[in-house]
């Protein structure tokens, strides 16, 4: 199925990629003392400075700065997407994410009757793209109010059985979120079997599969250290497909007795274990898995010859590049020391 | 005469009308589709645009007219019954009527086939039994042996001869006729032999031919009978014939009407490509020529969608198609300015320009009353019975070459044919006289200064449209502007002065006006129209502050000074990025107060202002919708102007007008490193010798533009010696065939000269016009139609 234009994505992708934050741009951006300056780095040293173009330095918003430069990433990925890949499925599976992420952030604060709090936080940028109307959704108070605006899509199919019988009951995010993330990735693996076949499925498969794994290692290790939730119960939570980490390896994390046997679990795994002695203390396991994601789509990202590849794995690390920026606009707002920061970020 | 009129329509509906608003579109006749997606805001929507649900159809459709052998046309299907409800109404009920078709023309053609085949066999047996060349044989009794086979057939004459080896073989072979190459015959063997004798004579290359069942008796009689019979069958072939072309010609009309109506639906479908679909509400672009406006949206009237029309001009973001509008003399030559490119939207439609110089040329270089005459008859029967564009031309630029002809006094060659009729109007000869030697320098010289007129008249043109473009390089810098006229004028004044009158005008404070300045400002122009665009920044400032002025600050009508300082009532200015104000509609119930001062791409500048007392929760609010805060001085607030003043200052200079006059110099001087920069962005040495090598080659195009208007005089002579050779040969033979010589010259002339000078005007419009003046960087404008008449495949 390689056409022109999804030859011309692989080009423009590797030019993209080129422009990329360096560690020296990291290493500047850490010495930075306010957000105004981070900005002002962003702006004129950097490839954000279109992005940044109306933003005065004087005057910005951390959260107008992070919503800036994640819209960035947003534009870019759905960019690529559409343009290389003509019949739009790509981008659907894009947007069928973000839709997913915002379906989740509203019930969690629904579910904590935050709504407020999802009405500032929620990108208005997104509602362009998604299939429901997110100005809708940010009113709602209740599950059904939810279901009624997803009315139509195959999110109301899947959130409909998890609807609270009383308005006693509370909503059951963690079910709804195995059951939109199961959605998703059942989605997601069908695309590309359907589509690929030899090395590029495998590439894009471990490019998805790397996600699995940061996703239900990181479950299993919130449920065990703030719920300590019983194995049956994780399990009927994670994902149900294998990711890169074995599944024994996964098998034995559910098992461990608390959170840092989880640790002592994937310790067993010896690209996690020299990783996770590497890591920062606050954010050991998040940080490990990143970095081995990171790693994977490196190594993909330099030697694949396939377009679909090029552009996945980058999207990957772009998304990484994103969060290390908010990880330091965030950090320098709240005057955490560079070290700090520094130790955060997935290089 | 210029440039039609446009109308920017923009629809959007629910997607249950969006084939509706197609197909009335397409109806129209009048409609230009733009992709809707080359607007930002339709950017991220998805194309509605499925498998055309009236393909499957059009195939079968096309099938069957190549069975009945129907010619698609249009027919209008308003009155058809079929799917009057619905579209899927309308695909159900043309495939059950195909089917319908498919199941009942059969019966006719199969019985013309079956009768066919009859004719055949009929003919193939009265040629056998003719071969049999024996009247006596009955055939009864030869084909009813039951212990005999009997076989009748043609043999190759070379295989008879391979039967002479089988001679021992229990066979009998009766030679009755040779034929080209073949023997008819028959040959009889036993019943027990037959396998065997059959595959010696199938190797041999007998080919067996059945007698038909129904012949019978003796030979004679079989070939009355099955004369008889032929003729029998071929009057009923002709019958069933009729039949079928009575049953094609029944469902000739309803045939053509369904496939009009699908060819049309199909087509309406396949607008869908230009349309855009963001949850399921449907988006459409497009132009309409502004007078046909109106009675483009009343077809829309009774569709509950949303309809937008606005002049072209106001929304830039697509290009407007272009079409040209011109008089009846000046039509034809949009051809040749459609050959070089369309004029943008905004320009000047060259198309009269090119009319009058190109028929004037033509004239003057082919001036021939008799051939003119001829040519503008020719292009008129072209024009009106082919539809030919060069038709028309032809019959114009004849007529121009009649009337140059006139003047030249020259018919066909013949130089002195008007004399009577010039004598009669009192003059002593012809006017101009070509061929006589004082005349050709004199035409030459006046083929120049017809080309400086042009020129002029060019760079006026041109100017013109810089005025329209309001663009100061194109009116006063360029070398198609004031700069070039002033240059190219004063060069030709000197010459003229110079070799008519004897005077030298070429004086220093002449050559530092007319030469020197015009040079300089051409040679300078690239940092002058930097400088421009510089100063023009300041322009759009200003743009702001009337904007800021006229729309915000009388709408709201408020006092700023009074709103900061009343008292219990706190203002704060700012601006929020513009996601963060669409999410203030969430907060209708609280306790504040919004005035939008300016908009910007990404932020809105704005005040709002709330009670005091409830001025935590409400800041909070705005915290959370990052609101970027500036405080306004208290000094600045003793008057509302000032306030004002500052709060325009923020905005020009982006939040920053309370920086410090150390900040303010240093900035300055910044900026004054940066101008040599911003005049000469690839460099100074580069700039001079681009710009050097540039004024030579203007110059020299003023030179090469104007010599190249010698042609025109070069071919009245040329046309004048060509005409005078045929003349010449004509003497030269006998009296008969004179006329033949006379006729066949010009002919030949027309036909070689027309041409080329024809070609040759081409050149000059192309050339030396065009290149001065014209962009040609617009798009035709081609409104959508159903074509019923199929591609030729």
């Amino acid at each position: 199925m390689a056409g022109y234009s999804e030859n011309a994505i692989a080009a423009k992708v590797k030019a993209l990629y080129g422009k990329r934050l360096t560690e020296n741009d990291y290493r500047l951006l850490l010495q930075r003392k306010t957000v105004g300056e981070v900005a002002a780095y962003l702006k004129q040293e950097t490839c954000y400075s279109e992005s940044l173009g109306e933003v005065k330095e004087e005057l910005i918003h951390r959260g107008q700065l992070e919503n800036l430069v994640r819209k960035r990433s947003l534009d870019i990925q759905i960019r690529l997407l559409k343009f290389g890949f003509s019949d739009n499925m790509f981008s659907r599976l894009y947007v069928a994410e973000k839709e997913i992420q915002q379906l989740l952030f509203a019930l969690r604060m629904l579910g904590s009757e935050s709504m407020a709090r999802y009405i500032t936080a929620f990108p208005a940028y997104l509602d362009k793209y998604v299939s429901f109307d997110l100005f809708q959704l940010a009113k709602i108070s209740d599950y059904d109010q939810l279901l009624d605006i997803v009315k139509g899509s195959p999110y109301y199919q899947i959130l409909g059985p998890f609807r609270p019988v009383s308005s006693a009951q509370n909503i059951d995010v963690m079910g709804c979120e195995a059951a939109l993330l199961n959605y998703y990735y059942t989605r997601a693996f069908k695309l590309i079997r359907d589509r690929f076949k030899g090395e590029t499925q495998v590439d894009l498969m471990h490019i998805l599969q790397s996600r699995i794994d940061l996703h239900n290692v990181m479950l299993i290790y919130r449920m065990k250290r703030y719920f300590k939730m019983p194995p049956d119960e994780i399990n009927a939570l994670l994902i149900p497909y294998k990711g890169l980490l074995q599944m024994s390896l996964i098998k034995r994390a559910v098992e461990a007795e608390d959170a840092p046997g989880v640790l002592d679990a994937l310790q067993k795994n010896q690209l996690v274990a020299g990783r996770l002695l590497r890591s920062p203390p606050e954010v050991k396991l998040e940080w490990t898995l990143e970095s081995m994601r990171q790693a994977l789509c490196r190594k993909v990202f330099r030697f694949s010859i396939q377009p679909i590849v090029v552009l996945f794995s980058y999207m990957t690390l772009l998304d990484i590049e994103t969060a290390n920026i908010v990880n330091i606009i965030e950090g320098t707002r709240y005057n955490v020391s560079a070290d700090e920061i520094n130790r955060l970020l997935v290089i | 005469m210029g440039i039609e009129r446009m109308t920017f329509v923009e629809f959007s509906g629910s997607s249950q009308y969006l084939d509706d608003v197609l197909e009335r579109c397409l109806s129209s006749g009048v409609f230009q589709p733009e992709n809707a997606v080359k607007l930002s805001e339709y950017s991220i929507g998805s194309s509605p645009l499925l498998r055309n649900p009236y393909g499957g159809l059009s195939v079968k459709i096309n099938e069957m007219a190549s069975q009945l052998r129907i010619e698609p046309q249009y027919r209008d299907f308003q009155r058809l019954p079929l799917g009057s409800n619905s579209r899927e109404d309308f695909v159900e009920q043309a495939h059950e009527y195909l089917n319908i078709l498919r199941k009942e023309y059969p019966q006719y053609f199969e019985r013309k086939n079956k009768l066919n085949d009859d004719i055949v066999s009929y003919k193939a047996a009265l040629e056998m039994l003719q071969k049999m060349n024996n009247p006596d044989i009955n055939l009864d009794s030869l084909f009813g042996g039951a212990f005999i086979k009997v076989r009748f057939g043609k043999l190759p004459t070379a295989g008879l001869k391979k039967l002479e080896v089988y001679q021992d073989k229990p066979y009998a072979l009766y030679e009755l006729s040779t034929d080209l190459g073949f023997t008819w015959c028959i040959y009889i063997t036993a019943e027990q032999f037959h396998d065997e004798t059959d595959q010696m004579f199938a190797d041999a290359g007998f080919v067996r031919l059945r007698i038909p069942d129904y012949v019978h008796g003796n030979a004679t009689d079989a070939v009355t009978f099955v004369s008889g019979g032929l003729e029998q069958q071929i009057q009923e072939f002709q019958d069933a014939g009729k039949k079928i072309d009575t049953f094609v010609e029944r469902e000739r009309e309803a045939f053509l009407m369904v496939y009009s109506k699908n060819k049309f639906l199909h087509d309406a479908y396949d607008l869908r490509k230009y349309a855009i679909s963001i949850r399921e509400v449907f988006h459409i672009v497009g132009f309409v020529t502004t007078k046909r406006k109106d009675n483009f949206l009343k077809l829309f009237e009774g569709l509950d969608i949303h309809l937008t029309a606005r002049p072209a001009e106001d929304d830039t973001r697509i290009k407007t198609p272009v079409l040209l509008k011109n008089n009846w003399f000046t039509r034809p030559f949009e051809m040749f300015v459609q050959m070089y490119g369309t004029p943008s939207y905004n320009d000047i439609d060259p198309t009269p320009f090119v009319a009058y110089t190109y028929s004037l040329l033509f004239g003057i270089m082919f001036g021939d009353l008799g051939q003119g005459l001829v040519i503008a008859l020719l292009g008129f029967c072209l024009a009106k019975f082919k539809k030919m564009a060069l038709g028309g031309i032809m019959a114009r630029i004849g007529i121009s070459s009649a009337i140059f002809g006139t003047i030249y006094g020259s018919v066909f060659g013949f130089e002195h044919l008007l004399d009577p009729m010039f004598h009669a109007l009192g003059f002593a000869e012809k006017p101009i006289e070509i061929m006589h030697s004082d005349t050709t320098n004199k035409i030459l010289i006046a083929a120049v200064a017809l080309g400086v007129a042009i020129i002029i008249l060019v760079i006026l043109f041109n100017m013109c449209i810089g005025v329209k473009h309001r663009s100061l390089d194109r009116v006063f810098f360029s070398q198609n502007g004031l700069a070039g006229l002033m240059f190219y004028g004063s060069v030709l004044f000197a010459v003229v002065m110079q070799i008519t009158q004897g005077v030298n005008v070429i004086t220093t404070p002449y050559i530092v006006v007319f030469f020197v300045l015009p040079i300089a400002v051409m040679f300078f122009r690239e940092p002058i129209n930097h400088i421009i665009a510089l100063r023009s920044k300041d322009t759009l400032i200003h743009k702001d502050k009337t904007l800021m002025e006229s729309t915000v600050f009388k709408k709201v009508d408020m006092d700023i000074t009074e709103l900061y300082t009343t008292k219990f009532v706190t203002a704060r200015f700012g601006r929020i990025p513009t996601d963060s104000y669409q999410k203030l509609t969430f907060y209708m119930n609280e306790p504040f107060m919004v005035y939008p001062v300016k908009s910007e791409t990404d932020y809105i500048w704005i005040i709002y202002a709330m009670a005091t007392t409830d001025k935590a929760q409400v800041d909070a609010i705005f915290n959370d919708l990052y609101f970027e805060r500036i405080f306004i001085p208290s000094e600045k607030l003793t008057t509302n102007e000032q306030a004002e003043a500052f709060i325009k200052a923020c905005i020009d200079t982006g939040g920053n007008a309370a920086i410090p006059v150390d900040a303010e110099a240093e900035k300055k001087k910044r900026s004054a490193k940066s101008i040599v920069h911003q005049l000469f962005p690839d460099g100074i040495s580069n700039f001079v010798i681009e710009s050097f090598f540039e004024m030579f080659e203007v110059m020299l195009s003023f030179v090469t533009n104007t010599m190249s208007f010698l042609r025109v005089g070069g071919f009245i002579l040329s046309h004048a010696g060509m005409m005078s050779v045929v003349m010449t040969l004509s003497a030269m033979v006998s009296t008969g065939a004179s006329p033949f010589v006379v006729v066949i010259g010009n002919l030949f002339v027309m036909c070689l000269e027309g041409l080329i000078v024809g070609i040759q005007c081409l050149r000059l419009e192309f050339y030396e016009m065009f290149s001065r003046f014209f962009d040609a960087e617009g798009t035709p404008f081609e409104p959508v139609v159903t074509s019923y008449i199929p591609k030729a495949s």
